[in-house]
C-alpha cells in the first residue's frame, strides 16, 4: 500500500517533468520565432498566417485570460476570486468616453450585466469584442480569421472572411446591421488595417456595458513581428462617443507546432441565467 | 576583548533597525496593511485595484471664514452630496445641493439661500471647472465655467480620501515615514506634483483603517492652517458587495471648526464607470489665475474707488495721510492696492485701514496693510480674535507681516468713529441688525455724500433684471435712515458704483 502510494505520487511528478520540458521547448521555439525575421508572402507583405493561440496576459485581467480561474481572492480562498478579478478588470483606466447623456446608461448596463449583456445567452461577441483570431489563413485576396471563444464566453467558434482585394465598402444604408458587419482590409506598410461598418447595435464594444450605435465604425490594426501578432481596434461612434476609443492592444504568440490545432469550443446551451443571484457579471 | 565588539555589533544592529531605509520599508509595509484592511488589494499579484469610486451622502458643508461672530463655528448649509473619483486620472466631480439649515443661522458665505443651490465642481488633472449639469460643456445647451484657482484644493480633497491618502503615501516611496503618535500609527510624507510643499499625515487605527488625515497649508488669515479629516465607522456600503470598506461618517475641520460633516449612505467601490473629459472651452481657458489688477476710479475729490477684481477698496485722501477702507483677500491683492494708492495719492502714507468686518475675504489682506504701517480700525469685538490669529505662525508661506515682524496696531470702535483733519471727514458706523456679520461697519463721507458698504448690497451688472429683495439690503437702507445719512453715491466693495436710487429699486422701496 505504502509503495503504491509512493508510486502514485511519483507518477505525476514524472509527467510534470515531461510537461515542463515540452513547455520549455515551446517557449524556446516561440522565442526563436519572435527573434527571427517576419515571414513574408510573395507580394512582400508580412505573412499573418498561423495559429495564434499563445495569449500574453495584459495588465488588466481579461475574460479571455484562462489563468484567472485559478487565482485566489484577497482572502486567500477561491470563494470570491471572480469578484476580485472583476474589480481588477474594471480598474483599467482606458475607458471609452461616452457623451454625458449616456453615462448612466453605461453604468446601468455594466451593473446589470447578467441580464443586459448580449453575449450572455449564447449570442455572438461581434466586432470588435470578439478580439483577435486564434488562426489566420491568408490568401492574396482575402484573410480568413478563425476564432475560438474562451471558457467564460458563450459565443462559440466563429469565423470572419475579410477581402483584401481593394474593393470598396458597400454603402452603409445598403447594409443590414450584423454582428460581424462588413470588413475590408488593406495594407498600410507592414500593418493590415481592417475597416468594418454595418454592425448591429445589439452587440457591445466590450464588457462593462460599452454599448454602441449602428453607425459604429471599427478599424483594427494587425501587425506581425516574428512570432508575435499585435491586434488593436479603434472604435469611432459619433452617435454615442465623444471621441474615438482605442482599445488596449492584444498580443498573441505564434504556436510553432506544425500540427497545432484549434480547440473545439463546447456547445453553448444556456441553463444558468435564471440561477444567478447577482446583477453584475464577472 | 570580545565584549566591545558584541556591543558595537548590537549598536549597529539597532542603528540599522532605525535607519531611514528601515523606516521607509516599515512605511511601505504599513501602507500595504492599510490598503488590505480597506479592501484595496486584489488578485494574485496583490495589487491596489481601486481606480474609481462613487459615494453618496448627506450632511453639512460650512462656509469657512464666514462666521457671524469672530472665533465662532463656520455657518452650515444642509447638503446632499455625490462624489465621483478617479485616482488614475486623477479627477473628482462633486455634485452638491446646498439648502438653508433648519433653524436658520446667521453668517456669510451666501446665507440665506433664496432657493436650494446645486453646484457641480470638477477637477481633472490640471484643469478645474464648474458644470451646469454632469458633463456640462461637452454637449450643446450645457455649460462649463473655468475655475483654475480651485484645481489644487480639489486635488487635495481627492488625495485626502482614505484610499487617496494611502495611494499618495505609496507614491511617496522612500519619503514616507512611519511613527507612533498617541497610540496611532502615523505615516507622514510629502505630496508631489502641483501639491508639492504640502505634507500629509495619515493616522491609522488599530484595524489599520485610515482614522484621520491631516495636511497643513497657508491661509492669509490663519497662517499655517491644519485641515483635519476624521473618518469613522467603515462599512461595505455598496449595493454590489465588493469587500471594499469606506467610512460611513467623516468630518473635516479647518481652523478648528468643521467645514464638512457627511454621513455616507451608499458607495460604489466596484470601479464604476465615471469619466472626466475636459471640455474644449476649459482646455483653451487660461489655467493660471489672472494677474491682480487694480483700477482707480475717482468718485469725488480726494475719494478713489479701487476696483479691478472681486473685492474693492476705497481710498480717502486727507491733508497728510490716506485712510483706506478695506485691505481684502490676501497679501497679493493688498500689496497691489497699496501700490495703486501710492501712485494715485503720492507722498502720503496710509495711516489708517478700516476693516469692514471679520470675514476672511475682507480680512485676508489686512496683515499686509499693517505691515505697511497702517493702523487697523475695526469693531471692538474683532480685536481679541485678530490678535489671536495674527500671532499664529506663517512659516509655510511667510507674508509681508511675517517678514517685517511688525506688531500690528489695532484701534477699535463700537457704534461710531470719525476721522477728520478739517479738510475731509470720514465717518464710520456700526451696521445694526445685520445677519451677515455682527461686526459690520459702514463708511460715510458727509461732504461727498458717499456711502461705503461691504456684502450687504452687491449690485448686479447695469441693466440686469432685478433679483429677489435681499433682507441685508433692506437693513442697510433702514440703517441709512436711522443714521440720517444723506447718501447720493454708494461704493459697494463688491459690484459697481451706484446711487441710493439703485438701492431703493433693489429693495422695491418707493
Amino acid at each position: 500500500m505504502r509503495n503504491e502510494h509512493l508510486r502514485s505520487r511519483r507518477r505525476p511528478s514524472r509527467n510534470g517533468l515531461r510537461v515542463a520540458a515540452a513547455l520549455a521547448i515551446l517557449c524556446l521555439s516561440a522565442f526563436r520565432l519572435s527573434a527571427q525575421q517576419t515571414p513574408r508572402t510573395p507580394d512582400g507583405h508580412p505573412d499573418l498566417g498561423g495559429v495564434w493561440n499563445g495569449a500574453v496576459t495584459g495588465p488588466y485581467i481579461k475574460a479571455d485570460d484562462a489563468n484567472s480561474a485559478l487565482l485566489a481572492a484577497r482572502d486567500g480562498t477561491l470563494l470570491n476570486f471572480e469578484r476580485d478579478n472583476t474589480i481588477i478588470r474594471r480598474s483599467d483606466p482606458n475607458k471609452p468616453l461616452y457623451k454625458p447623456e449616456f453615462w448612466e446608461k453605461v453604468q446601468h448596463l455594466d451593473q446589470n450585466g447578467n441580464t443586459e449583456d448580449p453575449s450572455f445567452g449564447c449570442v455572438l461577441g461581434g466586432v470588435p469584442r470578439m478580439g483577435p483570431p486564434a488562426k489566420i489563413v491568408e490568401t492574396p485576396t482575402e484573410l480568413i480569421f478563425l476564432h475560438v471563444s474562451g471558457g467564460a464566453q458563450g459565443w462559440g467558434d466563429q469565423y470572419r472572411v475579410i477581402p483584401i482585394d481593394g474593393r470598396p465598402h458597400t454603402p452603409l444604408q445598403d447594409l443590414d446591421g450584423t454582428w460581424k458587419g462588413e470588413s475590408i482590409g488593406h495594407w498600410e506598410g507592414d500593418t493590415m488595417v481592417i475597416d468594418t461598418i454595418g454592425l448591429t447595435d445589439s452587440s457591445w464594444i466590450d464588457i462593462s456595458g460599452y454599448f454602441h450605435s449602428e453607425n459604429m465604425h471599427v478599424v483594427e490594426r494587425v501587425r506581425r513581428e516574428g512570432g508575435t501578432l499585435t491586434w488593436q481596434a479603434t472604435v469611432e461612434d459619433p452617435d454615442v462617443l465623444l471621441k474615438p476609443w482605442t482599445m488596449n492592444p492584444r498580443t498573441l504568440k505564434l504556436n510553432p507546432d506544425p500540427k497545432a490545432m484549434l480547440p473545439e469550443t463546447l456547445p453553448c446551451i444556456e441553463r444558468d441565467l435564471h440561477h444567478l443571484v447577482t446583477k453584475e457579471h464577472h | 576583548m570580545k565584549r566591545p565588539f558584541l556591543m558595537l555589533g548590537a549598536a549597529l544592529a539597532l542603528a540599522s533597525l532605525d535607519s531611514p531605509a528601515a523606516r521607509a520599508q516599515d512605511a511601505a509595509a504599513k501602507i500595504k496593511d492599510a490598503e488590505y484592511a480597506l479592501g484595496m488589494i486584489r488578485g494574485p499579484r496583490r495589487i491596489d485595484a481601486i481606480a474609481t469610486l462613487e459615494y453618496w451622502g448627506a450632511g453639512y458643508t460650512y462656509a469657512f471664514g464666514q462666521a457671524y461672530r469672530p472665533d465662532t463655528p463656520w455657518p452650515p448649509f444642509k447638503v446632499t452630496y455625490h462624489a465621483s473619483l478617479s485616482y488614475a486620472v486623477p479627477a473628482m466631480r462633486v455634485d452638491v445641493t446646498r439648502s438653508n439649515p433648519d433653524p436658520p443661522v446667521q453668517g456669510g458665505g451666501g446665507l440665506p439661500l433664496a432657493a436650494p443651490q446645486r453646484q457641480i465642481q470638477v477637477v481633472s488633472g490640471q484643469f478645474a471647472w464648474n458644470e451646469s449639469t454632469p458633463g456640462g460643456g461637452l454637449t450643446p445647451g450645457t455649460t462649463a465655467a473655468p475655475a483654475p484657482g480651485a484645481a489644487n484644493d480639489r486635488l487635495l480633497q481627492l488625495w485626502t480620501t482614505p484610499f487617496g491618502a494611502l495611494k499618495a503615501a505609496e507614491r511617496a516611496g522612500a519619503n514616507a515615514k512611519v511613527a507612533m503618535e498617541g497610540g496611532n500609527t502615523v505615516i507622514t510624507f510629502p505630496l508631489s506634483g502641483s501639491l508639492t510643499g504640502i505634507t500629509m499625515k495619515v493616522f491609522l487605527n488599530a484595524k489599520n483603517q485610515v482614522e484621520r488625515v491631516e495636511t497643513r497649508a497657508d491661509n492669509p488669515v490663519l497662517g499655517d492652517t491644519a485641515t483635519e479629516t476624521a473618518y469613522s465607522d467603515y462599512k461595505d456600503l455598496g449595493e454590489i458587495a465588493s469587500d471594499v470598506y469606506f467610512p460611513s461618517h467623516f468630518v473635516q475641520k479647518q481652523g478648528g471648526f468643521p467645514v464638512l460633516d457627511l454621513t455616507i449612505a451608499k458607495t460604489d467601490a466596484n470601479n464604476p464607470y465615471v469619466v472626466f473629459p475636459v471640455p474644449e472651452s476649459i482646455e483653451k481657458a487660461p489655467q493660471s489665475p489672472t494677474a491682480v489688477k487694480v483700477e482707480a476710479q475717482k468718485v469725488a475729490n480726494g475719494v478713489w474707488y479701487l476696483t479691478g477684481g472681486t473685492h474693492h477698496s476705497v481710498a480717502v485722501e486727507f491733508r497728510n495721510y490716506v485712510a483706506l477702507v478695506e485691505c481684502p483677500l490676501n497679501d497679493e491683492r493688498a500689496l497691489a492696492v497699496i501700490d495703486t494708492v501710492k501712485k494715485t495719492i503720492p507722498n502720503k502714507p496710509i495711516r489708517y485701514v478700516i476693516n469692514t468686518h471679520h470675514h476672511f475675504d475682507h480680512l485676508g489682506g489686512l496683515r499686509a496693510c499693517a505691515a505697511e504701517g497702517a493702523t487697523v480700525i475695526t469693531h471692538a469685538d474683532n480685536k481679541p480674535y485678530f490678535e489671536k490669529v495674527w500671532a499664529m505662525p506663517h512659516s509655510l508661506s511667510p507674508d509681508q507681516l511675517a517678514k517685517t515682524a511688525k506688531k500690528p496696531v489695532i484701534e477699535t470702535m463700537t457704534d461710531k468713529r470719525v476721522l477728520t483733519d478739517g479738510t475731509r471727514t470720514l465717518e464710520i458706523y456700526h451696521l445694526q441688525g445685520s445677519d451677515h456679520a455682527a461686526t459690520m461697519l459702514l463708511g460715510y463721507l458727509p461732504q461727498e455724500k458717499v456711502l461705503i458698504e461691504a456684502d450687504v448690497y452687491n449690485p448686479a451688472q447695469a441693466g440686469a433684471p432685478a433679483g429677489p429683495v435681499v433682507r441685508e439690503s433692506v437693513n442697510l437702507y433702514d440703517n441709512i435712515q436711522r443714521l440720517k445719512l444723506d447718501v447720493q453715491q454708494i461704493t459697494p466693495l463688491h459690484g459697481r458704483l451706484v446711487t441710493l436710487d439703485d438701492l431703493r429699486r433693489a429693495i422695491a422701496k418707493p
